[in-house]
């Protein structure tokens, strides 16, 4: 009984020190962290913005089925919030007014309303992880997204510049065992232009891309585009209570 | 106290083969926690209570960072890439960000009026089936030194998004915008608000078509100027306008004009085999122009009238 009081706790160290050694070999250029961080502070500055995000989805390979679809973002600092969403054919809008997070779907008119957190980054984190629920580009908007990256990716270099929408943009690579990302930011504003995430592995073949346009720094967004009344002739249904995309 | 022991070791054994942190969206958000431990996080940059997302945050120690040689070339992907050619996503890497340039929606337009009562749920794509055919009589027309009309293309349709101002004909609301102005012709009075026009109703306002003859001060931002025979006139959601001393005055869509966009709530009608898009009673041909998708107003006759 004392071996084994004795090699049990010994057997969960050893364990967890192989955990932690997995993730020694990492490369992390200097360069591509600032370039990272000057991001994160530029849009952690930002109580407002705007800006049209095109995603563009691929599964297994299959560029046949793409989805591409078309968001129109609007952002107020801390707790406003408003995604009209194109993914033809289904149309749909999120209403975030700091305390609640609604949904409508145009085409189906059916909606959905939940509580939700005071705060952005709270009501899309516990969207997405209680109800599997993606906000397209929230990835940009989490205040810790160098560290974030740092702590899900082994590498994070920079690479040659790439030009978007006509804008020459500073271009991060970085990998781990599942994915491989690239980030192109424009270098004067410090913004995403584009991000695309290739899936490795078990998840190659999955492609996400998206082009991030017509940024609109500190707009004035008023209260009232981001409440939410039901529409008539609409119907309350389970949309945000499970996956919708 | 062994079974405790016990107890301790296996939460901390199962503990180690589980991530620490859920994570969120599409990279892990775990607040630079990985592996145990939380890590200790600065505020940095010029976070606020009104920043959108609180204010950077780094943390206090990191991983080290090296300085980097810059790769001449991207590094070619070492996982599958889409098996076809047809995806944009499979384009170069260099033309990838071209994808999204078709939207261009000016994110200070947005109406300072109300969000009440939001339904655009109209079908897009409805076939009308009204007995008419194009007016071959004016295909014969030279607009500014050039044949009238472009040859017809179809493309399929896909409703322009103006912003949240922006509702199709029908809609209704059960306020009207702070923004509004109010605007008058033959004794009809009309609320305008940012391109839209609304009349009142039963508990609440409609959206209309835009009267012809009447006047507004301003359009919105995203207005278009089409030339058509060395005149210039204004376009903004399926109508047209005219520059007058006290503003723009809707007039009927000139004959022959291209325009870029058809704004939710155009109905697409077939006829003799070709489909056109109907706004406001007006017909759009879809053409291709310099490889861009736009729409030519054209002139229907109906097919009694036309015999």
């Amino acid at each position: 009984m004392h071996l084994r009081m004795t090699i049990l706790p010994v057997m969960a160290l050893l364990t967890m020190c192989w955990s932690c050694d997995k993730q020694s070999e990492k490369l992390y250029d200097a360069a591509a962290i600032e370039q990272l961080d000057m991001l994160t502070e530029t849009i952690g500055a930002l109580t407002s913005c705007s800006f049209i995000l095109t995603t563009t989805n691929v599964k297994d390979g299959n560029a046949e089925a793409q989805h591409t679809s078309t968001n129109d973002i609007y952002l107020r600092g801390p707790d406003k919030m408003y995604i009209y969403t194109h993914n033809a054919p289904i149309r749909k809008a999120y209403y975030y007014n700091g305390t609640r997070l609604a949904v409508l779907r145009f085409d189906e008119k059916t909606y959905d309303e939940i509580d939700a957190p005071d705060n952005i980054i709270k009501t899309i984190d516990e969207v997405h992880n209680v109800y599997g629920v993606d906000f397209p580009a929230a990835d940009f908007f989490y205040p810790t997204l160098t560290d974030d990256m740092m702590a899900d990716f082994d590498t994070i270099a920079m690479v040659q510049n790439t030009i978007v929408d006509g804008v020459g943009c500073q271009q991060i690579y970085a990998t781990n065992a599942e994915h491989a990302v690239f980030i192109a930011i424009d270098p004067k504003q410090h913004l995403p232009m584009l991000l695309e995430i290739f899936g490795k592995g078990d998840k190659a073949g999955e492609v996400y891309s998206g082009v991030f346009s017509g940024w609109k720094l500190n707009p004035k967004l008023p209260d009232t585009m981001f409440n939410f009344t039901a529409p008539e002739g609409t119907t309350k249904a389970a949309l945000l209570t499970k996956p919708i995309n | 106290m062994n079974k405790q022991h016990i107890y301790i070791s296996i939460i901390c054994i199962c503990l180690s083969f589980l991530p620490f942190f859920s994570s969120a969206q599409r990279f892990g958000h775990t607040g630079g926690q990985r592996g145990g431990g939380a890590a200790q996080l600065n505020r940095s940059g010029g976070g606020s209570r009104g920043s959108i997302n609180g204010g950077a945050m780094r943390a206090q120690q990191r991983p080290a960072t090296r300085e980097v040689s810059r790769p001449s070339t991207r590094p070619k992907p070492d996982f599958q890439r889409p098996a076809t050619g047809k995806a944009n996503i499979s384009k170069d890497y260099n033309t990838m960000g071209n994808m999204g340039n078709k939207a261009n929606i000016s994110g200070n337009k947005i109406s300072g009026g109300n969000k009440i009562n939001i339904d655009n749920s109209r079908n897009v794509n409805v076939n009308v089936n009204r007995n008419v055919h194009v007016n071959n009589f004016h295909h014969h027309h030279y607009y500014n030194g050039h044949r009238g009309y472009h040859p017809y293309y179809y493309h399929s349709y896909r409703p322009y998004y103006y912003g949240p101002f922006w509702h199709p004909f029908g809609f209704f609301v059960a306020t009207m915008a702070t923004t509004a102005v109010m605007v008058s012709i033959a004794n009809s009075h009309y609320y305008y608000d940012q391109g839209v026009y609304y009349t009142q109703v039963s508990g609440g306002y409609e959206v209309v078509a835009p009267p012809i003859n009447i006047t507004v001060v301003e359009l919105p931002e995203e207005q278009e100027t089409v030339t058509l025979n060395d005149v210039t006139y204004h376009y903004f959601g399926g109508a047209f306008y005219e520059k007058t001393d006290d503003g723009y005055k809707v007039i009927s869509a000139p004959d022959g004009a291209v325009v870029t966009h058809l704004p939710d709530g155009a109905e697409e009608l077939e006829t003799d085999g070709q489909k056109y898009m109907v706004m406001n009673d007006n017909y759009f041909q879809p053409i291709i122009q310099d490889g861009q998708a736009l729409y030519q107003v054209v002139v229907m006759d109906t097919a009694e009238s036309a015999e």
